[in-house]
């Protein structure tokens, strides 16, 4: 083995236009991402944004027009006979032959990078279609399509694994289910890439994320980095409000009032708020995040949701976007659209 | 590759269309054993009671109306004789006379009856390659499966030549066992009815050579649906395009521009099949009572029609290959 990898993926200046019947059309633009090798890494982007397109030519589905992408260090698509082995992907809605059964659907594919027949009984016995493989693909429901798709990715014990869009359509147990499947591939030592339209979706489970819109990078880091500082706000409930402000305030924060409680803004860690309370001798009653901020400056970092003073490029006017958090509040509603 | 060639062997297997096409084909060949089976039973008593008062009254007919028939035909005859100055015409004016044998059906012998039998197999299992081959490749580009396939398999020439390669070896155990079922079938039935087995005709060489050329031309229809299934995706698009073919470029066209069989399809794997055909045009020129037109017969040999055949399938083939290597696939 040479020196170990440190990113799953990496792309450089990737560009991919379109050609439609209204002329030619940028789906990315200039797009470098880096994925780090492990955890589990969110795609975010609102709706047409390039998710997809970009996730198609890095597995060779669609050629990109200029631009350089690595799987695990090695240039794609050139190499990707050599590194495909180690990637799983579900590109939009996992596609099989409707007319074969899930079994035979997997069997074929096992046949094809030669992997044993007793491994399609395994990965139908791990995502828990064992009983229902013999049937036809096409009666399968919407959340036994995705599993038998996380199934077939499993069939090469890949190191990446991508899923776009994958709780699409999927009831709430349904998306629980695959936020823990992504989160137990990246537990085990996996690499999960995971795209997405709605922030909610994936901050649970996302180590770090990338933010594209229109095709291009907005934003990299792990999630706070990204749009948490701008934006987290905390509720603290306390019995001495005058005390508890002058205490967190000379801890750096900037603190607002909201009614009997105090409103901490730009903190994304609610340890360092009951740490500074502690230190100053305050009991803490409540400490609520306030998610729904969160939601709205992604909505505005990727030019989905007007800034509520109305001006500046969309990019621009998130860096003033702790005024959001004065917005409704509530907690982690996930899937907030405008 | 040759583990992607038996993968792809094991889906055409499972296609329910492929085993639907295997059905037709059979289907058809049952209905060509009967009608042989048919041809060699004798004539009911009703049938023959027909035939004998057929004859009977053709011969009334010729006696009434036969020496003047004749004279007409003579007067033909000696018309053609002056225009074109050949004294050799003959328009066999005397044997327009009724014979017996003629209102009582004759077994074909089994030499004449196998090479048409084979002509008329090697249309149908033509036409069953054509749509196994489209649908082999055609199903999975319309259904999306192949994106799926692709991130198993990312070397898109491997991918097609062992779906084509599929196609094209998947059809010849159709093929073989069409054809033997058709020439063993007729043997034993002439055999079981007591009716000559001779083979007269090309002989029972030549035939065996007759049936490896339509179990060729089979899997150059599956090659070529193969071909086809990948440019057009949609294995309806590749039976309509097959059509379209049909009815404008060989019904029309070539009909009208008969000098055009050279290149025809059809005409060619005619000529393939029965080891040379010919196309006729017509000159014609004023004559003292009007145009006249004289047919032309232009042989076109095997050799040619494999030829164009040949060289059809390869450009066919590296089209799509080339497309297929080249294309977006969502
Ligand atoms: N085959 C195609 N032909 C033409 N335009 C396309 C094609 N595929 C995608 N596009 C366009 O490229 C842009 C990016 O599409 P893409 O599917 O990559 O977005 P996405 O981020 O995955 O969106 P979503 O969240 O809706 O899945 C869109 O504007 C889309 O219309
Ligand atoms: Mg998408």
């Amino acid at each position: 083995m040479a020196a170990p990898e440190e990113f799953a993926i990496t792309t450089r200046g990737l560009r991919k236009t379109y050609r439609t019947r209204r002329g030619r059309h940028v789906a990315v633009d200039d797009l470098s991402l880096r994925v780090p090798v492990g955890g589990v890494h969110g795609f975010l982007g609102p709706n047409g944004s390039g998710k997809t397109t970009t996730i198609r030519m890095l597995l060779g589905l669609v050629r990109a027009d200029s631009g350089h992408m690595r799987l695990f260090g090695r240039t794609v698509p050139d190499a990707l006979p050599e590194v495909i082995g180690r990637v799983g992907a579900i590109v939009e809605s996992p596609t099989f032959f409707p007319a074969f059964s899930g079994r035979l659907n997997l069997e074929l594919l096992a046949g094809a990078i030669g992997a044993p027949r007793t491994r399609v009984d395994e990965v139908l016995e791990e995502v828990g279609l064992r009983e229902r493989g013999g049937d036809r693909y096409s009666g399968y429901s919407l959340g036994m399509k995705q599993r038998l798709a996380i199934a077939a990715t499993l069939l090469k014990q890949p190191d990446l694994l991508i899923f776009d869009e994958p709780t699409n359509g999927l009831d709430p147990a349904g998306i629980h289910e695959i936020r823990g499947t992504m989160r137990a591939l990246a537990d085990g030592g996996r690499t999960v890439l995971v795209s997405s339209h709605i922030l909610g979706e994936v901050e649970q489970v996302a180590d770090t994320v990338s933010i594209v819109a229109h095709g291009r990078l907005l934003a990299t880091g792990t999630l706070a980095d990204v749009v948490g500082k701008r934006t987290a706000a905390a509720r603290v409930v306390v019995p001495d409000t005058a005390a508890a402000r002058a205490v967190l305030v000379a801890a750096g924060m900037t603190v607002e009032d909201d009614g009997d409680a105090l409103r901490v803004l730009g903190e994304a860690d609610p340890g360092r708020i009951t740490w500074a309370l502690a230190q100053g001798g305050i009991f803490l009653r409540e400490l609520v995040p306030l998610r729904a901020g969160l939601e709205a400056a992604f909505l505005e970092l990727t030019g989905e949701a007007p800034a509520p003073d109305g001006g500046g490029p969309p990019a621009a006017s998130a860096a003033t976007g702790t005024a959001t958090a004065t917005g409704t509040t509530g907690t982690g509603t996930p899937g907030v659209t405008v | 590759m040759s583990r992607l060639l038996r993968v792809e062997l094991r889906r055409l297997r499972h296609r329910r269309l492929v085993l639907v096409a295997h059905l037709a084909v059979l289907v058809v060949a049952g209905l060509a054993l009967f009608a042989a089976w048919d041809g060699l039973q004798p004539l009911s008593p009703a049938e023959s009671a027909d035939a004998e008062r057929f004859y009977a009254e053709a011969v009334q007919e010729w006696e009434e109306n036969g020496a003047e028939q004749v004279a007409e035909c003579e007067e033909q005859e000696a018309e053609e004789r002056e225009r074109t100055g050949d004294d050799t015409l003959d328009f066999a004016c005397e044997a327009q006379e009724p014979q017996r044998e003629w209102f009582f059906p004759v077994v074909p012998p089994l030499g004449q009856l196998l090479p048409e039998l084979l002509g008329a197999a090697a249309l149908v299992l033509t036409l069953a390659g054509l749509g196994i081959g489209g649908t082999s490749t055609a199903a999975e580009l319309s259904t999306r499966s192949m994106s799926t396939w692709l991130t198993f398999e990312p070397r898109r020439l491997r991918v097609y030549a062992s779906k084509v390669g599929a196609a094209a070896l998947g059809v010849v155990p159709m093929a073989v066992v069409t054809l033997a079922l058709l020439a063993g079938g007729t043997a034993a039935l002439y055999a079981v009815e007591g009716a000559s087995t001779a083979l007269t005709g090309p002989g029972s060489g030549g035939l065996v050579l007759r049936a490896l050329r339509v179990v060729v031309l089979t899997v150059a229809a599956a090659t070529a649906g193969a071909a086809l299934g990948i440019l057009l995706r949609h294995t309806a698009a590749v039976l309509g395009a097959v059509l379209g073919w049909l009815v404008v470029v060989e019904a029309i066209l070539v009909t009208q521009v008969p000098v055009l069989s050279l290149v025809s399809v059809r005409v060619n794997a005619l000529g393939w099949v029965e080891g040379g055909t010919s196309y006729y045009t017509q000159t014609c020129s004023p004559g003292p009572q009007g145009t006249v037109c004289d047919g032309v017969e232009h042989v076109i040999e095997i050799g040619h029609s494999a030829a164009v055949l040949g060289v059809g399938l390869v450009v066919l083939v590296a089209l799509a290959a080339a497309v297929f290597r080249r294309r977006d696939e969502g």
